[in-house]
């Protein structure tokens, strides 16, 4: 009697268990659920989700689940489901993530299976070589992204001074900055990669060059750019941006989020156009927000900074591509999703996204703005290596390193060519 | 009677999968991958001892390794003399006694949660509650975290603060001083400091070495604190070694050389709790019914 009932408890436990570790398998007969992730901010949040609604709506039977959150810590997440093979359905990746997960061009389901579903003819094809690895299109480009000089217009205002057009300008501004408002004004931020960036801009626009070369190496000798650096700390040294150190007293928060920007004591900030919403939406009040024209008088060379923003892929382990194909086509070209999407994630590359854009009058506003302004302005481009962790890592390191007065320009310089060129090796293997 | 011996072993089977899967497995795993340069997408290849001579080459690696070693040598002495200190007062019969034992535990349940470190994050930033108290007294604005020599502490603080669990422990543990032993000191006339250093400090010394191996351990293993406060800024001053096993395995995507990493750090706690042990024959005092 004792053991039966030993027994009954074991068998028990172990139902239990099997039960526990069975998979949550919705079981309504022919629905399919289907996983997308992306990372942003709250507008593209609430945007994205009301589109999958309307998807939904359209779409019985296709149930989709949304994975969403901020920038910070998402590339190591969507790594680790790369590598685990637990990656949602369809993915919004960085453009250079291509090159990481895919350098045969297998690292994610090939587009050109799906035309069925997917019009690849609504994309320029210089826009598509650049998401087509190895022949086979690894994602539909979102859009291009600049990095564009953003200015908070009211502080500008309180300080009485003028949108600056050349750096020169900006260095007057500082001025009128700390008489008219305070030393703890700034008419500029700039967080160790936006420092880092900044001197790039200044290279670039000087010597024409790319800051990787196609062969992946660094493109400026040691001596361009330490000239670089000092121009940075120039504008430490005028007071044009905070250094690093008065910037590392609020801690590791995004630029966004720094008191100093909600309210205004910092007057411009050097941003990807399809994240200044959320700078905009950061500020106290009715503080206004203008986009900058590209800061010049360095050199007789176009600089800015631009790049495919970002990628929609689908994963390669999926079982339901056509549903995936599905989703993506209705979000970068149904009238009324790109309608509710806007620009939620930039100026979008999509030819029938752009056309009810135009037409309904969305294309406007700070985001579209410097947009444009970066498509006009734009330098060489960047290689696709060029944002990579560890790469950016060393930027920030180096501009700390540089700001705190661990390191004099030429040390930083030299440091920067031997440890960047060492990456670049191993990255390009 | 000899199926007995292998049904306990049935029984705590689900306990048994989940050690084997998720904790022996990863451990051994490892220590494969430590000898290896596996990328995580590429196919691992043997390397032998290339990540360990790599590691004693970095730069980097030493800094990290320094900076541990600091913040572990802060914190773990403050913690445990704070939570002993705190549990000594809450020892006396006060009034409101319970409310106080509650208070102070408090920070160790909301423990190493990221709400927390957000937290601390803003009292400490710049601009924050803490730089706003010190103004009323005339004090200039600190960096707390912008600048390196204080970042540490600050970072040390947020743990420091969190001494619950040791002290709910020191508390049982002063709880079992006989109260004749006190009373003998009194008699042969100890004061009050004289009491605590020659009876309660002696009697609880097994308590005290059970929390210093406990603390040590997980202040070797910091990460939630200065990820999110300080991102292990400003100049790396707070880049404590778990955030550099952390960014090389999943950032760079270095698994081989972040397992090589984690397993020179498991080397370290070990070697530390080692020596703790030997010496425990010089301090630890143990008393079984009131013979040596």
């Amino acid at each position: 009697m004792k053991k039966s009932l030993k027994m009954i408890a074991l068998l028990l436990g172990i139902m239990m268990l099997v039960a526990a570790c069975g998979t949550g398998e919705k079981a309504n007969d022919g629905d399919v659920t289907i996983r997308f992730s992306w990372w942003g901010g709250d507008e593209r949040h609430e945007t994205t989700l009301e589109a999958i609604r309307l998807f939904e709506e359209k779409n019985p039977g296709i149930k989709v689940d949304a994975e969403y959150g901020g920038w910070q810590g998402h590339q190591e997440k969507v790594t680790s489901q790369m590598i685990g093979r637990t990656e949602p359905d369809v993915l919004q990746v960085n453009w250079n993530w291509l090159y990481m997960f895919s350098k045969d061009g297998t690292g994610f389901y090939d587009m050109n299976e799906l035309t069925d579903i997917i019009t690849l003819d609504n994309y320029d094809s210089m826009l598509l070589d650049q998401t087509t690895i190895a022949g086979k299109v690894n994602g539909l480009p979102v859009g291009i992204g600049g990095k564009v000089f953003y200015y908070n217009k009211t502080a500008y205002d309180k300080a009485g001074a003028a949108i600056p057009t050349t750096f020169e300008e900006l260095i007057d501004a500082a001025k009128l900055f700390k008489t008219n408002l305070g030393a703890d004004y700034y008419p500029m931020d700039l967080d160790q990669y936006a420092a880092f960036l900044v001197s790039i801009y200044y290279l670039e626009q000087k010597y024409g060059k790319p800051f990787i070369s196609e062969e992946s190496v660094i493109n400026y000798s040691v001596s361009e750019l330490a000239e670089g650096f000092d121009f940075y700390l120039n504008l430490v040294e005028e007071g044009v941006v905070p250094s690093m150190e008065v910037r590392g007293g609020a801690g590791n928060v995004p630029m966004d989020q720094t008191p100093s920007w909600i309210q205004g004591r910092y007057g411009a900030t050097y941003e990807w156009d399809s994240a200044v919403a959320k700078f905009q939406a950061a500020l106290e009040g009715d503080q206004e927000m203008v986009t900058g024209e590209y800061l010049t008088g360095i050199g007789p060379h176009k600089s800015a900074l631009a790049k495919v923003s970002m990628v929609f892929s689908i994963s390669r382990n999926t079982k339901h591509p056509e549903e995936s194909a599905k989703l993506l086509e209705f979000l970068v070209s149904d009238p009324e999703a790109v309608a509710i999407l806007g620009t939620s994630r930039g100026v979008p590359a999509n030819h029938a996204a752009i056309d009810v854009l135009e037409g309904n009058g969305t294309l406007q506003g700070l985001g579209y703005e410097g947009n444009v302004l970066a498509g006009e302005f734009m330098g060489h481009g960047i290689s696709p290596y060029f944002e990579d962790s560890q790469l950016q890592n060393l930027y920030r390191t180096l501009m700390e390193e540089l700001g705190y007065g661990v390191l004099n320009s030429t040390e930083a310089a030299e440091k920067l060519t031997n440890e960047a060129n060492r990456i670049l090796a191993d990255l390009a293997k | 009677m000899k199926g007995k011996k292998y049904e306990g072993l049935i029984y705590i089977t689900p306990w048994l999968i989940g050690l084997l899967v998720f904790t022996a497995f990863p451990f051994f795993a490892s220590l494969f991958f430590s000898f290896t340069d596996y990328n995580l997408i590429n196919s691992p290849n043997f390397i032998g001892f290339d990540n360990y001579r790599t590691m004693f080459e970095t730069d980097l690696f030493w800094k990290s390794f320094w900076i541990t070693m600091r913040y572990v040598f802060i914190t773990v002495p403050l913690k445990l003399a704070f939570a002993l200190f705190i549990a000594y007062i809450l020892n006396f019969k006060l009034r409101a006694v319970n409310f106080f034992r509650t208070a102070y535990y408090m920070p160790s349940i909301l423990g190493g949660s990221v709400a927390v470190a957000v937290l601390w994050r803003f009292l400490f930033s710049d601009t924050g509650l803490i730089n706003m108290f010190l103004a009323l007294f005339g004090v200039n604005a600190i960096s707390w975290l912008g600048n390196p020599d204080y970042a540490i502490f600050t970072i040390s603080l947020l743990r420091v603060w969190q001494f619950g669990s040791p002290m709910v422990i020191f508390l049982a543990a002063l709880k079992n001083v006989p109260d004749s032993l006190y009373e003998a000191a009194k008699i042969d006339g100890a004061g009050k400091l004289q009491s605590f250093v020659r009876v309660t400090l002696p009697m609880i010394t097994p308590v005290l070495f059970f929390n210093f191996i406990m603390q040590l351990v997980q202040a070797f293993q910091e990460f939630n604190g200065p990820y999110i406060i300080t991102g292990g800024g400003p100049m790396n001053s707070t880049y404590l070694f778990p955030l550099y096993i952390y960014d090389n395995a999943f950032r760079y995507f270095r698994m081989g050389y972040g397992s090589a990493l984690s397993w020179f750090l498991f080397m370290v706690i070990m070697v530390f709790t080692l020596v703790a042990f030997k010496s425990e024959k010089y301090w630890v005092h143990y008393t079984a019914g009131g013979d040596e």
